[in-house]
């Protein structure tokens, strides 16, 4: 098949992360070695353009973004974590949480939106589900340190990929671990990649 | 870790890759067994987005994946019934070796994919969307 694309650099920007809000076409830009984000429409057929910048917390480098599957919240790590509101126009800082993360470098979105699991660096290998409306906040504790948090797209399951390259996959409602797939060949004394316990 | 637009699919990159890189595909209906592996790149594979929407080609529904990879090198990979064995598309999204593809986002119409090269630049590809199916 003759499949070709079309290239185009955006912005002068030096970026660590983007995330896309797919309702608004919105794009965001963690701008390294500052505190501030940058936003550019992604509209269909026309070239993106930046439309507005976030000021955030001096909170160091910003290792995480992920925006709500409804489109209205933004999630930003840092050494904290910062929640921001989109109003259509423009953001609005909401929250602010600091915890004993030295770096809250991962961020999932429940599908409901309601939910936001995070973590990153710490000692406790912890994983933190905070409910943005109550603002309650449960911990998920897990052997090793984490790489990558994702909730299945109906909410059901929690996966989380540690460093010893397992995805444990966990009830979301009552973190009960329900299955570890190892995802290393050498893993499974048989040498398949395929092992679930 | 990134989910297909039919949920039933969760692809995501091993971290064990001294040897060779590679990135599962998990199944959701059977439990997360793994379908297929996708292998190919050379160094280790930082990012992988499916497309969101579906596509029918030849009469067979399928989606669409991004991977991206830490010397710049982004993969296109189609997902049907079939085991796929090649990429459909290798992009060199960097002119430079090290550049790590960070992020990878796609646009809600499925056209436009966004490439975060870290703390270099952003790169926005456009493709033909027809020549991924209807």
């Amino acid at each position: 098949m003759d499949l070709k694309a079309q290239s185009h650099i955006l912005g002068r920007h030096f970026v660590t992360k983007i995330a896309l809000n797919h309702p608004y076409q919105l794009l965001a830009a963690a701008i390294d070695s500052s505190d501030t984000l940058a936003f550019f429409r992604l509209l269909p057929n026309s070239p993106p353009e930046e439309v507005f910048q976030g000021m955030s917390k001096p909170s160091g480098k910003k290792s995480a973004l992920a925006w709500s599957n409804d489109g209205n919240h933004l999630a930003l790590g840092s050494s904290n974590l910062e929640l921001w509101r989109f109003d259509g126009k423009k953001m609005v800082p909401l929250k602010t949480f600091s915890e004993d993360f030295v770096d809250v470098k991962i961020v999932a979105w429940s599908p409901d939106s309601i939910s936001v699991a995070y973590g990153g660096l710490s000692r406790k290998n912890v994983i933190k589900v905070k409910n943005i409306e109550s603002g309650a906040t449960r911990d998920l504790k897990v052997p090793l340190a984490l790489c990558s948090i994702s909730y299945d797209p109906f909410g059901k399951y929690l996966l989380v990929l540690l460093r010893n390259n397992t995805l444990y996959v966990y009830n979301s409602s009552h973190f009960v671990k329900i299955r570890e797939i190892c995802l290393s060949p050498k893993g499974d004394p048989h040498g398949n990649v395929n092992t679930v316990k | 870790m990134g989910w297909s637009p039919d949920f039933n699919h969760l692809v995501c990159p091993s971290l064990d890759d001294n040897k060779i890189s590679l990135a599962l595909d998990l199944c959701r209906s059977t439990g997360f067994k793994v379908k297929q592996v996708f292998l190919g790149h050379v160094s280790s594979i930082s990012c992988a987005t499916f497309n969101p929407n579906l596509y029918e080609i030849d009469g067979e529904v399928s989606s669409i994946l991004a991977m991206g990879d830490s010397h710049g090198v982004v993969s296109l990979w189609r997902i049907g019934s079939k085991p796929c064995t090649e990429p459909l598309l290798i992009i060199n999204s960097c002119n430079e070796y090290h550049e790590v593809i960070e992020d990878l986002e796609w646009n809600q119409q499925g056209e436009t994919l966004v490439v975060n090269v870290l703390k270099r630049y952003i790169n926005v590809f456009t493709f033909d969307k027809i020549k991924f199916g209807r």
